[in-house]
């Protein structure tokens, strides 16, 4: 084969490489939200109540067991699950059943969901019931927020003043 | 007894294999496969010349790579700001205002990352498809799978440390795909909810694994190719030269830029992705996590079992006769997988002080250190003609046997006996043509002192059929031949063998044409004696010692 034919071989090869590098570390652009939506972080992690009481432990009852594990009181560890529920402009789009995570489910439940929606103004409301033995939705909240394109809206759960946030 | 029952189980066993539907299949589709690599390497081959032909340094262009991104990286990091709100900036700087060197730098460490990747699949696809990952292979194989893992994570992290819009959409996807997982107690994503939960130190974690995981991966590379003799880990200068002008080319054409900086208040819209890395992000926008999970877990599970699936016959591995072993290391200098060691001896031999000894999981029956063995030579007489180290199924007995048989058989006019290496173009269909065939697992296990055998018994010719020049079924086969015929490599071809009657001929399955083309050359020019088929070519394709 002539000197030239093989050079010009080796550079197709060489510009073959160069386009399909240059192409495919960039192209086809990719649309994680679309330019007209705005993103909603609805997530929270909170401890249910114990689903057993604690129990005082006899005098009697405490001289059964081994010196190191005696105490006062008996705690079983599981906790409950809690009920969550999300919905926007009166539309339920969430709504669960969120168990404890760990082995015994003594762990707070996480939550954790993402929502895509049309940007513009919205009503939310939120609620959350972390004892399953009892009827209602004790956690609770609304409001009316005007969402920008591309916003990322974040609903957590402050454990401490025990109340939904919206940021 | 345990032998003829051993021996009477394989047939049916190869039988019920090779009728398996899933093999079929297998087959089918590594057929389709290694025809398309053929026909492009056979093109690539032309060009470059099978010395610098890239699909022949796959591997060794991977490395290559690899100490690209090293030495990129390293200037990178000089100029780069390791905290949440400096990263972004540092970036911007050596890309805009020192975009002759510092600009260049990051886009070469970004496109040799990406052909990283491509050289990797490739090298992988090019393994599977001709059937070069079980056997001696498996452990290169099964390494293998974890290093496109660490490339991957290690490529992933550099984009997340530009911290702009890809990045923060690589960092929340990639923490709430790995929260999927039952076994995580709170969601990692929640680190990203706002710009104030973003802390310094998470940064500065992911930037240490960033330059962490090079180390390992270079190690775990190094293990990688621990079994293989001569492993090509280095490409020829030529073609690293080729592929760091292309890299600098594209550099300046399309240079790497950031996307705004990242910011969790504002969600990512429409990013400029790389495919090469980033793939199984969109794959997350259409599938469940879950969904992803089962694919790239069970997909890498998959990759790692196929060297047992199905499972096949393993042929008996090579055998050592100590009394005729002197220790010459020939043998141990020729396996292409470093299945042959040297160790004392513990018979008190009167002369030799070490033996050679086959590790058992290592040996691939290639039969490559029969024809090491100065010992494997057909003229010697006695009872039992053996070889010091054998196969036991083929042994050089047999295999003597076999060539009387063939040279017997011979009906053309041209008397030539080919020998052929069975995983290359196929020597049955040349029956027409009147030679005698025989054929061998690789052209490297032919011992040399049989050619001058066949031609001293009746044979006019003997022409050898073996892989493409660098791209030997069995690794180094068909260049330890081709060395011994040549007299660079021990046993060499004796000096009185006519060399115009040897012929030596190298392409791959798909050139049957090429190899009957060459073939009834040669019968020809043994007819015209003073006609000169060709000398070595080229190309290094065929050659007529």
């Amino acid at each position: 084969m002539k000197h030239y034919v093989r050079y010009l071989g080796q550079g197709f090869c060489y510009l073959l490489f160069i386009a399909f590098l240059g192409y495919f570390s960039g192209s086809p652009s990719y649309t994680h939200v679309p330019a007209d939506k705005a993103l909603i972080k609805f997530s929270f992690t909170h401890p249910g109540k114990r689903l057993v009481a604690c129990v005082t432990q006899t005098r009697a009852q405490l001289q059964k067991l081994s010196p190191q594990l005696r105490y006062g009181k008996k705690c079983p560890r599981e906790r409950s699950p809690l009920l969550v529920e999300f919905a926007m402009d009166g539309k339920v789009i969430y709504n669960a059943k969120v168990q404890p995570r760990g082995l015994s489910k003594d762990l707070p439940s996480p939550v954790y969901q993402r929502f895509i929606v049309p940007a513009g103004e919205h009503r939310f409301r939120v609620r959350m019931q972390d004892d399953i033995r009892k009827p209602g939705y004790p956690y609770f909240a609304k409001k009316k927020i005007k969402l920008k394109k591309l916003q990322t809206l974040v609903i957590d759960f402050n454990n401490v003043r025990k109340q939904f946030v919206f940021e | 007894m345990s032998t003829l029952c051993a021996s009477a189980l394989e047939k049916p066993l190869m039988s019920i294999v090779k009728n398996n539907f899933i093999y079929r299949i297998l087959k089918s589709i590594q057929g389709v496969g290694q025809w398309m690599f053929q026909q492009t390497e056979g093109l690539t081959n032309a060009w470059f010349g099978p010395k610098n032909n890239p699909f022949y340094y796959l591997g060794g262009l991977t490395f290559y790579f690899l100490y690209v991104l090293v030495i990129t990286g390293i200037y990178i990091l000089i100029f780069y700001d390791t905290s949440v709100e400096g990263a972004y900036a540092s970036v911007e700087y050596i890309t805009h205002d020192q975009w002759y060197l510092g600009g260049i730098m990051r886009s070469i460490h970004r496109y040799a990352s990406d052909a990283m990747i491509l050289t990797m699949i490739l090298h992988m696809l090019r393994r599977f498809y001709n059937d070069r990952y079980n056997g001696g292979r498996t452990f290169s194989w099964v390494t293998g799978v974890p290093l496109l893992w660490m490339v991957f994570i290690t490529g992933i992290l550099g984009y997340w440390l530009v911290w702009d819009q890809l990045g923060q959409f690589i960092a929340v996807r990639t923490f709430e795909w790995i929260d999927w997982l039952p076994v995580i107690a709170e969601p990692t994503a929640r680190n990203f909810l706002t710009n104030e939960g973003m802390t310094n130190t998470l940064f500065r974690l992911l930037v240490v694994t960033h330059l962490a995981l090079p180390l390992f991966l270079l190690g775990a590379m190094l293990v990688h190719t621990n079994r293989l003799h001569l492993p090509k880990v280095n490409p020829p200068r030529q073609l690293a030269v080729g592929v760091t002008l292309a890299l600098l080319i594209l550099s300046l054409l399309h240079p790497a830029l950031s996307h705004a900086p990242a910011d969790l208040r504002i969600a990512p819209s429409t990013l400029t992705f790389d495919w090469f890395y980033l793939g199984i992000y969109a794959l997350m926008g259409v599938w469940s996590m879950k969904m992803v999970w089962i694919i790239i877990g069970g997909g890498s599970l998959l990759i790692m079992l196929l060297p047992w699936l199905p499972p096949r016959k393993r042929d008996p591995v090579a055998v050592v006769e100590d009394h005729l072993c002197s220790g010459c290391n020939l043998c141990v200098e020729d396996c292409p997988y470093e299945a042959i060691r040297l160790e004392p001896r513990t018979d008190n031999h009167k002369h030799f002080v070490m033996v050679a000894a086959v590790v058992s999981g290592k040996c691939v029956s290639c039969g490559i250190c029969l024809a090491s063995c100065p010992v494997s030579t057909p003229f010697r007489s006695g009872p039992a003609l053996k070889s010091a180290i054998e196969m036991p199924d083929r042994g050089l007995q047999a295999m003597k046997t076999e060539m009387v048989e063939a040279l017997a058989s011979i009906k053309c006019d041209s008397k030539v006996l080919l020998f052929g290496c069975e995983n290359t173009a196929s020597i049955d269909k040349l029956q027409q043509l009147g030679v005698a065939r025989m054929s061998l697992r690789c052209s490297g296990m032919l011992p040399v002192s049989f050619i001058d055998y066949a031609l001293r018994n009746g044979a006019d010719g003997v022409f050898i059929s073996a892989c493409r020049t660098g791209d030997c079924y069995h690794r180094l086969g068909n260049r330890w031949a081709r060395q011994r015929l040549s007299g660079e490599r021990k046993p060499e071809l004796r000096g009185r063998v006519p060399r115009q009657r040897v012929c030596f001929h190298q392409g791959a399955a798909a050139d049957f044409d090429k190899l009957a083309q060459h073939l009834q050359q040669f019968c020809q020019s043994l007819k015209r004696p003073q006609t000169v088929v060709a000398n070595v070519l080229k190309d290094g394709e065929q050659s007529l010692l």
